[in-house]
């Protein structure tokens, strides 16, 4: 069964008076352990699409299953209990909360869905990620490519069954990216955890089971490696 | 436990601007603190200047001598009054009991005459109960003798001293009037500037003598302290009845005592609303710029699962933070200026209007209204903060997430 199934899903946004279509009728399907890739130029609806999966927007039209549960049937505290449990985040940006340190920023997503807090799997996931020696470290005390590895650790702390990772590589130089991508397939491997990504990037698109190309809101292609 | 670290490394991340705020709910707390101060100072010293300044905590009357006509002078005394006292004196709360008798005359020193309000009283009781006013020159009176006391305006109208002989006239029991001789023994001065000029304190056989009965008006009950003499009030109310008395607490006779403290309370009650209305506006600024600058971390934090409501009470919770410590260190801070200004002897207040004389205020804040004015402050913290916390917690995630 796929763990991710969209139909017919389309997404407009108002400006004004008129509507602006960012998807059309985008039917997809993610499986367990899918390395997959979104890819097209700026404003093909990428991004769109990935808060869309992510349950962090609601489509105008069709509908999203996750695991087998239909999101647009959900209420707001659902959808952030669903999004806690199932999901992961990666952004381009990291987002780390910046009072917090390393240890901590990948403790959060527990404390938020109040799950029980393993010390000693928080401190597994961040020496997968290669920060044992930072653990009290403050996000600005670290480098871009660290930084990003802690929110890798946090988006995978709650044990998600997806994640997602909006040009997870974009703010990072090619040697860093590079190592990134590869702590990522490496997890990929070991806890069959859904990678889907929004990216520009070759490396990435190379190392994915399936690339989705976007183009004005549709999906023009789908390429299995 | 971590809510409320992060909620504390949160306002500090901008360290100036809470600082800043904070700064106006300490200012807040310590002029609330010392105001609340110096009316609860000045309300117990008013309270105590008008109780120990001659009315008691208790009037008892023969029953009917309140509502009496004005021209039934002498028509309602309390003639067996010595053995009421032993009776009286059974509460344990009871300090002493003075037995007195009040009449208007003309006092006269042959040049110059001018009307007295005039009380004749034991010397013992009259001194403890008159125990807020200050001789200015002299002594009290003897009780078998005919001295009297005189305010201090009594004396310059009169241009008299002690020592002086003076004419006291005043209307008898049958009608007529009588006049004797006094002797000026002291020259009193009374916190009430009216009672300065009209006062006359004479022993209790002297004024019988002269008013030609032997009872007396009223027996005034004092009791060992304010707070707790409202325990002997049942008993003394039903020990009138018993004896066909009257009974008025000094709640009853102290009106401008609660024309004060209302006052008071309501100046109190505009500098706290205008203190709130700055706490509000700097709370809710502060709420503001911090959810603006966190718009992304928000839309991250939401996107980890956090609903809407934990949004809502993280940033409550903040709020709140600067309110329990601002107001924390405002109470301190008020009560350190509160001990240092009474180490240094008080604040020298002018006399107020219709007093005689200034005074060194202390600053003795009430514990409870203080605490409460300090919880007021907390909870208008966290209600300031609702609208920005708000804000934050509507916010569309992904719209916030586009703002990193």
């Amino acid at each position: 069964m796929a763990i991710i199934k969209t139909k017919n899903v389309e997404k407009f946004y108002k400006l004004g008076k008129t509507s602006l279509l960012a998807l059309k009728n985008v039917s997809l399907e993610f499986e367990r352990g899918d390395i997959a890739c979104i890819m097209g130029p700026s404003g093909a609806g990428k991004s769109t699409l990935l808060h869309l999966l992510g349950c962090l927007d609601k489509p105008t039209k069709g509908e999203i299953f996750i695991n087998g549960a239909n999101v647009m049937e959900m209420n707001d505290d659902e959808l952030s209990l669903f999004r806690n449990s199932y999901i992961g985040f990666i952004f381009q940006s990291f987002n780390l909360i910046p009072v917090l340190n390393v240890y901590e920023n990948v403790e959060y997503p527990l404390i938020i869905g109040k799950k029980k807090r393993d010390k000693e799997k928080i401190l597994e996931l961040i020496e997968a990620v290669g920060l044992a020696n930072h653990i009290k470290h403050k996000p600005d005390e670290l480098s871009g490519g660290q930084r990003q590895r802690v929110a890798i650790a946090r988006a995978l702390v709650t044990e998600p069954e997806v994640v997602l990772a909006d040009e997870p590589t974009a703010n990072l130089d090619s040697k860093t990216g590079e190592m990134i991508l590869n702590l990522l397939l490496k997890l990929n491997e070991e806890k069959n955890t859904t990678f889907i990504f929004s990216t520009h990037s070759e490396a990435i698109a190379k190392q994915s089971k399936k690339i989705i190309h976007l183009l004005d809101g549709e999906v023009k292609e789908i390429v299995y490696a | 436990m971590l809510n409320i670290k992060i909620a504390l490394r949160n306002i500090f991340r901008n360290g100036t601007r809470t600082i800043l705020t904070m700064f106006s709910i300490i200012v807040g707390m310590i002029a609330i603190s010392i105001v609340n101060g110096f009316i609860n100072y000045s309300m117990w010293g008013l309270r105590e200047s008008m109780i120990r300044g001659g009315i008691g905590h208790f009037q008892l009357y023969k029953k009917g001598y309140l509502e009496r006509e004005e021209d039934i002078a002498f028509g309602y005394l309390i003639d067996n009054y010595k053995g009421l006292l032993k009776e009286i004196y059974r509460s344990a709360e009871v300090s002493f009991v003075a037995p007195e008798i009040s009449f208007n005359g003309v006092l006269s020193s042959g040049e110059k005459s001018t009307i007295i309000i005039g009380k004749g009283g034991l010397k013992e009781e009259e001194e403890k109960l008159n125990s807020f006013g200050e001789i200015v020159e002299g002594s009290f009176f003897e009780d078998d003798s005919f001295e009297v006391m005189i305010g201090e305006g009594v004396a310059k109208k009169l241009k008299a001293k002690t020592g002086d002989t003076l004419t006291l006239m005043a209307p008898m029991k049958g009608g007529g009037l009588n006049a004797i001789d006094v002797v000026v023994k002291g020259i009193i001065r009374m916190q009430i500037e009216e009672y300065n000029n009209t006062i006359l304190i004479s022993p209790l056989k002297l004024a019988q003598n002269l008013l030609g009965v032997d009872g007396v008006d009223r027996l005034i009950v004092m009791c060992k302290d304010t707070e707790n003499a409202t325990k002997s009030e049942k008993d003394l109310i039903e020990f009138s009845k018993k004896n066909d008395l009257e009974l008025k607490s000094w709640k009853d006779l102290a009106v401008f005592y609660f024309q004060v403290k209302d006052m008071y309370n309501t100046m109190f009650l505009v500098l706290f609303v205008i203190i709130m209305g700055v706490i509000i506006f700097s709370i809710a600024n502060t709420m503001t710029m911090n959810v603006y600058e966190r718009i992304s971390e928000i839309g991250m934090v939401r996107a980890m699962g956090a609903r809407r409501r934990q949004i809502l009470l993280q940033f409550m919770l903040e709020s709140s933070l600067i309110g329990i410590i601002g107001g924390f260190i405002g109470v301190i801070l008020g009560y350190t200026v509160a001990s240092l200004a009474n180490l240094s002897g008080g604040i020298y207040i002018p006399p107020p209007p219709g007093n005689a004389k200034g005074y060194y205020s202390m600053i003795k804040p009430d514990f409870v209204n203080v605490l409460l004015c300090y919880l007021a402050f907390i909870l208008t913290c966290i209600i300031a903060s609702i609208f920005p916390a708000r804000k934050a917690a509507k916010m569309e995630i992904v719209e916030a997430i586009r703002r990193s």
